[in-house]
């Protein structure tokens, strides 16, 4: 059985990226009690049945990022337990890249030879990678040249490329000129279509309507709603309206 | 294939190829060695890869380029001899050529020790964009920088055998030792490479430190003066020798000079390399998971 499934229940605290001295050497230590903690995810539970595509939607820092990254095993859980069924791979910021003074070419190398990939699969999903991400001359030229639509691009046709059974992608539809995103929306739809698991943090709303099968609405790091994207997206667009009338109000 | 696990459990077994992965909170402890070794040795070629490209990378946009690679040391011999000349005082005479061949040799394979250390220590705070966004075994970091290490060894090596055989040297037969001196002191260098990389996730300092540390570990190491030399000053021999990076220069001095490395200079390099390595690895492993939140 080749499912994907995964179930969570996070209770997890990002620590501040601040740093003084006393916090660096006790936590090394491995002493708590530092006052630093920001919690930004407080007893996630959610289950993601296999082949779904969750859209997750939330205010800035409701811990939507936080909850791919702990998906993908970079940030650790301080409380809970995740189990991913699939080899995942994760498109978290559009700065993709290992060293911007390489080529594209060579970032696309060393990303596949760190998943482990074989070096006659390498030069196979090099090629499909630079035919997708579309750089033409300067899928050659060094990174620190590209400009962020053509780095968010190569992050994209990498990400999705990898063969991964688990997709995480943090805002990739929003980079990109029309026709790119023409392109990205075939891919998903044959990731789709491929039995792939999906979980996509988006502010784009309609686009997330059309694609999901799941929403998750975060808040403050905890799961407000979990379920049909209709009624989701329709509950959180009507809590935005109300907080920025709040807002307005307060204001005034 | 096998993921990147948590420090708490490791790969759950699957069905055939299915990969599980269990995240859990990160202080229970190492990951499972043989899995991690494994994964490690999975993207052996990413090591070999990233470290290639990035000499490659720093040398592209130099008009020199590639002939950096052996100019670099040939310059540093040239730069050496000048200072060798002068801490002589211009004299000439038997033992001049020995002693500038030795001064070369260990300074070349100092080299090394200050990549491991310097690159080393850098390897995870420089890659934050990379740590934050993929999972792959940190220990891949630090690890390139000793093969980076290593690789700048080679064009060394070449400029120090040219000059060592035009001085009318010759090894002896302790020239068998070379290659087990070599791994022990690559050994060596790795547990030091792991101390520093997690050191300075946690206390920044530490890579500015280091600029201190690496011009210390020169003076107190048999590198700039023979081994021998020490004999006269048995007070500062006894000191120096707790150095970890002694018991591998003397061995090594031992082999440029013609000679044969003693069993207890081996067997103290020996025990230097697998302390350092061992803390080294038990240090990074227990402390990888949570650079993310540190970085």
């Amino acid at each position: 059985m080749e499912d994907v499934s995964a179930s969570y229940r996070v209770r997890m605290e990002a620590r501040a990226s601040r740093l003084s001295w006393r916090s660096g050497v006790s936590s090394l230590l491995g002493i708590g009690g530092s006052t630093r903690l920001v919690p930004a995810l407080r007893g996630v539970s959610l289950d993601v049945p296999k082949g779904a595509v969750v859209g997750v939607v939330g205010r800035n820092g409701a811990g939507k990022s936080t909850l791919l990254r702990a998906m993908a095993g970079i940030i650790p859980p301080t409380e809970g337990r995740i189990v991913v069924r699939g080899q995942v791979s994760a498109l978290l910021s559009p700065a993709f890249g290992f060293d911007r003074d390489l080529s594209g070419r060579a970032n696309i190398e060393l990303g596949a030879l760190a998943m482990g990939f074989s070096d006659a699969r390498v030069d196979e999903v090099s090629d499909s990678i630079a035919e997708f991400a579309q750089l033409g001359e300067y899928l050659d030229l060094p990174m620190r040249g590209y400009s962020s639509g053509m780095s968010s691009r190569l992050g994209f046709a990498v990400a999705v490329h990898l063969d991964p059974e688990v997709l995480l992608i943090d805002e990739a539809l929003a980079g990109g000129d029309s026709k790119f995103k023409e392109s990205v929306e075939a891919k998903m739809a044959e990731l789709r279509g491929g039995g792939r698991t999906i979980v996509m943090v988006s502010h784009g709303l309609k686009a997330l309507e059309m694609v999901s099968t799941k929403c998750l609405w975060l808040h403050q790091g905890k799961v407000v709603d979990y379920g049909d994207p209709e009624t989701v997206i329709k509950e959180y667009r009507r809590f935005c309206r109300l907080q920025d009338e709040q807002d307005a109000l307060g204001d005034d | 294939m096998t993921a990147v696990n948590g420090s708490a459990g490791g790969s759950v077994p699957g069905n055939g190829d299915e990969v599980v992965s269990v995240f859990e909170p990160h202080s229970v402890g190492l990951p499972p060695l043989g899995a991690y070794v494994r994964e490690i040795w999975e993207r052996r070629r990413f090591i070999q890869a990233s470290a290639r490209a990035s000499i490659r990378g720093r040398r592209s946009t130099m008009l020199a380029g590639q002939a950096w690679a052996v100019l670099d040391p040939l310059f540093q011999a040239g730069l050496y001899w000048l200072l060798f000349a002068i801490l002589r005082g211009g004299q000439g005479g038997r033992g001049t050529a020995e002693g500038f061949t030795l001064l070369v040799g260990c300074l070349f394979l100092f080299n090394f020790t200050r990549i491991a250390l310097t690159e080393g220590a850098r390897a995870v705070t420089s890659s934050r964009a990379l740590l934050m966004n993929s999972s792959l075994p940190r220990a891949l970091l630090p690890l390139t920088a000793i093969y980076k290490g290593l690789l700048e060894l080679v064009p060394s090596a070449l400029v120090f055998l040219v000059i060592y055989f035009a001085a009318g040297q010759s090894f002896g037969s302790g020239v068998v030792f070379l290659p087990v001196v070599l791994l022990i002191h690559t050994a060596l260098n790795t547990g030091l490479a792991l101390i520093f990389a997690t050191l300075s996730v946690y206390i920044r300092d530490v890579t500015n430190m280091l600029t201190y540390l690496t011009r210390v570990l020169l003076f107190v190491t048999p590198v700039l003066y023979p081994v021998d030399f020490l004999t006269r000053y048995p007070a500062i021999e006894r000191v120096l020798i707790v150095n970890p990076l002694f018991p591998v220069f003397s061995a090594y001095q031992a082999i440029i000079t013609g000679g044969v490395p003693t069993f207890g200079q081996i067997a103290l390099s020996l025990f230097w390399a697998a302390l350092l390595l061992s803390a080294g690895t038990v240090f990074f492993l227990s402390h990888e998971r949570a650079f993310a939140l540190h970085i």
